[in-house]
């Protein structure tokens, strides 16, 4: 995982939680309102057995008034409307399942209201008819006397009265029945009086009698309407279930929590991630910026030991040169000078050697300008490998003569290469290669000591092989041998340029071969110096070589 | 009475105590019936209103201002109290409103007073809260004949409501903000310490009158409706339950079926709030229609419709004097 894309992963994981928590939030279970709202609902079974309780004792005579009544009636209603403010934890579906049954209890209060209301009318009715009754029986009493022809009529109005009152507190129908017949009876006794204010009297009776005889069942018939509502069944119902949504949110908030905590896990985590891999990130590019840092440091350093050589190099060359230009110039000066003075007067051998002496000197400086000039292409890139058809033998003998002089030729003890073998090869390459090596060998091992040049073809390579039994080179110069200007420190007082070497080396180089050094110290050096050189077809090479010879 | 009443059942419970306590299964029996218990005794079937409510005073008095204040209506001309006198019962004293340039309303104007303790509103008794029967006088064209919304623009501009409200309703002034002030006032109306009262609470003795007309009130059976804290008010009754009175009178009017008009349902034909009795003596001419002037007539009416019996003058006097007695205080002040 990348830094950016657990960074993203944090971000995105606390951009949901954040979600998250807001949702969680607002539909939280708040344990307060919840509890509230459940004892809000526990009220509403409380005020429907108030209710009843309220309406049994209005029925019963124990309230002589209805206060109570619609006092519980109104809080049933403020409550139902208190209940529509649901908690806000309830989802969508318990909510419109709540306000279902809400709905359902509040229908049916509307109901029990409605019905409450018509109890009360009926209730006060039947209610004064049942005070009046007696009083009315004892006026009729009154006026009625002891009179003989009443007594019947009072009588039937005693039964009557006993009946209602008795109707009120025995809810039989077989009283009610006898009622009824018993006021048809005293309508007809009623008929038989003459007297009016009698008559009325018992009309008054009457009318109460019937009018008790009448509410009382309907009354009663209000009451079981009434108490026999399932308002608190359905309040129960609704109780439970919402017990039930609260135990659910219960469940939902700790499972809200849950998520919550492992959405803030998540956040957190690839938060450290991010913030680890950021780390590791900055380290790993401070491990390679320092790494940098060091290459760079050690190129400066080698750049600097380069520029400390080259000036060593300098120095070597300037001593070299200041050296070694100077003893064969102080040479031809003294020579020139003494012939000037002297040479009319001298005989011819002394003269032959001074001019040889001047001479020797001028090729010893050619020689060498000739190296410097030679390192000099090398380094600007000038010199260049282009083979020619090369006549080898002819080649070998005239570079024999070449590097050494007349007088030193006679210690190069020869071998190969056979004759007419014509090769591709560069000739100025091969020639200083060969020079060098044989005029080295010559120059460091003692006069006279012989020095064996073997030239052999392997395949398509020509060997060169020089062995002289000189000086030898110690084995902590072999390293720096090819280097320009660094000479063997045994070299004593042998003059050289330091050049030699690193002429052959670079020769060697471009030409494609390889050199082989072999040397101990006062034993003798033997280099062999493998150059590859493919053969010419003979057709070809005699062409050549003819063309070369002209 | 009622400390005759509380006498009998206190002898009656000491007795039972003294009886059962030896068994020592008595008292959860007994308990319901100690006097301290609202189960004591079969309660008093009039209740003394309280001498103060719980309001919040500063509402009222924005309400009281509101009460008299004629830009609510729409020519703005008429207050509240132009129909709701104070001086008069909280009606106007007349068999029907009529207001300058507005058509007679169809009923007597119902008292304003002591509406906190009746349960419906209007003669039918259809609204079930004061804010209802405002919104039916605002837009009622023999009363404000107007709009919420027009009354709250006519007065929103006056500084000194507009400081009032925004400091009683920071959060809703408006329309709703006035309607409120107004039931806040309303219920604000009550008239404790009637002469009846003081007596229930056994501060005065009512005169032999007075006390008769109370014992007809009872006996004749005007308790069955008219009873609780405001004498009536928590219930509805027939006009004419032992006798048709419309048929008497003859005329019947949309209005005169009573609740019927507002719900069509046939059981409510001629259903009419019983109304409150407190300060009756203040608010002739009475019924929904106004039809009679004095109490005792309409004491003898109600007997011959409600009671099914004839009262003689007498007895109407004196359930007359009995009814002047609950004519209560406003504000510490007599009506």
């Amino acid at each position: 995982m990348t830094f950016k894309r657990s960074l993203m992963l944090a971000v995105l994981t606390a951009a949901i939680f954040a979600l998250c928590f807001t949702i969680v939030w607002q539909r939280r279970l708040d344990m307060s309102e919840s509890e509230a709202y459940g004892s809000v609902l526990r009220s509403l079974l409380a005020l429907d057995f108030r209710l009843t309780g309220e309406l049994m004792k209005a029925r019963s005579g124990l309230s002589a008034h209805y206060d109570g009544l619609v006092q519980t009636d109104l809080e049933l209603r403020a409550v139902h409307a208190r209940l529509r403010r649901m908690p806000k934890y309830l989802s969508a579906a318990q909510r419109v399942q709540l306000g279902r049954e809400l709905r359902a209890s509040e229908q049916l209060h509307t109901k029990i209201s409605a019905s409450i209301e018509r109890w009360k009318s009926v209730n006060a009715v039947l209610r004064n008819s049942l005070r009046f009754l007696p009083q009315a029986a004892l006026a009729l009493d009154a006026r009625a006397g002891d009179a003989a022809s009443s007594r019947e009529l009072r009588g039937e109005v005693d039964t009557l009265v006993r009946d209602v009152l008795l109707l009120q507190n025995v809810q039989d129908p077989a009283i009610s029945r006898r009622i009824t017949e018993e006021l048809r009876v005293l309508a007809g006794s009623s008929g038989l009086t003459t007297d009016e204010a009698l008559q009325h009297d018992v009309q008054l009776v009457l009318t109460h009698a019937r009018v008790v005889n009448e509410r009382a069942a309907l009354v009663n018939e209000w009451t079981q309407t009434i108490v026999g509502s399932p308002l608190a069944s359905g309040t129960e119902g609704l109780m439970a279930h919402y017990a039930s949504y609260q135990r659910a949110g219960l469940a939902t908030k700790n499972a809200d929590r849950a998520v919550l905590f492992l959405l803030a896990l998540i956040a957190v985590l690839s938060a450290a991630t991010a913030i680890i891999l950021r780390m590791r990130h900055i380290a790993h590019e401070l491990r390679r910026t320092s790494a940098r840092l060091a290459e760079a440091l050690a190129s400066l350093r080698i750049e600097q030991a380069k520029e400390r050589e080259l000036s060593e190099l300098k120095t070597k060359f300037v001593s070299m040169t200041s050296h070694e230009f100077r003893t064969p110039l102080s040479m031809i000066m003294s020579s020139s000078e003494l012939l000037a003075a002297y040479g009319n007067k001298w005989p011819p051998e002394k003269l032959a050697t001074h001019f040889t002496r001047i001479k020797d000197a001028t090729v010893r400086m050619t020689r060498m300008l000739d190296a410097i000039l030679m390192i000099g292409r090398s380094d600007a890139g000038m010199l260049t490998f282009s083979p020619q058809p090369l006549d080898l033998h002819r080649f070998c003998s005239e570079t024999v003569d070449a590097a050494v002089g007349g007088s030193e030729s006679a210690r190069i003890q020869q071998e190969g290469p056979e004759v007419g073998g014509v090769v591709l090869a560069d000739e100025t390459l091969l020639r200083h290669i060969l020079q060098n090596l044989l005029s080295n060998a010559v120059k460091y091992s003692p006069p006279g000591s012989p020095v064996q040049l073997k030239v052999r073809r392997e395949a398509d390579d020509v060997l060169f092989e020089v062995r002289d039994h000189g000086i030898g080179i110690p084995d902590e110069d072999q390293k720096r041998l090819f280097e320009t200007f660094h000479r063997g420190r045994n070299v004593g007082s042998v003059a050289g340029s330091g050049l030699g070497l690193a002429i052959v080396k670079r020769a060697i180089d471009l030409h494609g071969g390889e050199l082989q050094l072999e040397s101990r110290v006062g034993v003798g050096t033997c280099f062999v110096a493998r150059v590859p050189c493919a053969s010419c077809s003979d057709s070809e090479s005699e062409q050549r070589v003819s063309v070369g010879a002209e | 009475m009622r400390g005759s009443h509380a006498l009998v059942w206190l002898v009656l419970i000491a007795g039972c105590t003294n009886v059962q306590a030896e068994d020592g299964d008595c008292a959860p029996f007994i308990a319901p019936f100690l006097p301290e218990h609202p189960y004591a005794t079969p309660s008093d079937p009039i209740e003394p209103l309280p001498l103060t409510l719980a309001l919040d005073p500063a509402k009222v008095a924005l309400g009281r201002q509101l009460f008299v204040e004629p830009r609510l209506s729409a020519d703005g001309r008429v207050t509240c109290a132009h129909c709701h006198s104070l001086a008069l019962g909280g009606a106007n004293g007349q068999v029907h409103s009529k207001l300058a340039g507005r058509p007679e309303g169809s009923l007597n104007v119902p008292s304003v007073f002591n509406v906190a303790f009746d349960f419906r509103y209007a003669w039918n008794g259809r609204y079930d809260k004061l804010e209802d029967i405002l919104d039916f006088a605002i837009a009622s064209p023999a009363a404000m004949a107007g709009s919420w919304r027009q009354a709250w623009h006519a007065i929103a501009g006056d500084a000194n409501y507009a400081r009032v409200f925004a400091t009683l309703y920071p959060e809703r002034a408006g329309e709703v903000a006035l309607r409120d002030a107004l039931v806040w006032y309303l219920r604000s109306l009550i008239t404790p310490n009637a002469r009846f009262d003081r007596y229930l609470r056994g501060q005065l003795d009512l005169d032999a009158q007075q006390k008769l007309g109370y014992q007809l009130f009872r006996d004749y059976g005007c308790i069955s409706c008219h009873q609780g804290i405001n004498i009536g008010g928590n219930m509805f009754q027939r006009f004419g339950v032992m006798r048709d009175y419309f048929e008497d009178r003859g005329h019947v009017q949309p209005v005169d079926t009573g609740l019927f008009k507002a719900t069509g349902d046939a059981h409510d034909k001629f259903v009419f709030r019983v109304p409150s009795l407190r300060n009756v003596a203040l608010t002739a001419p009475y019924f929904h229609d106004g039809s009679v002037a004095t109490l005792e007539g309409a004491a003898k009416t109600m007997a011959r419709y409600q009671l099914g019996r004839e009262l003689t003058s007498e007895e109407a006097s004196a359930i007359a004097a009995f009814l002047r007695t609950l004519t209560g205080e406003l504000e510490g002040r007599p009506l």
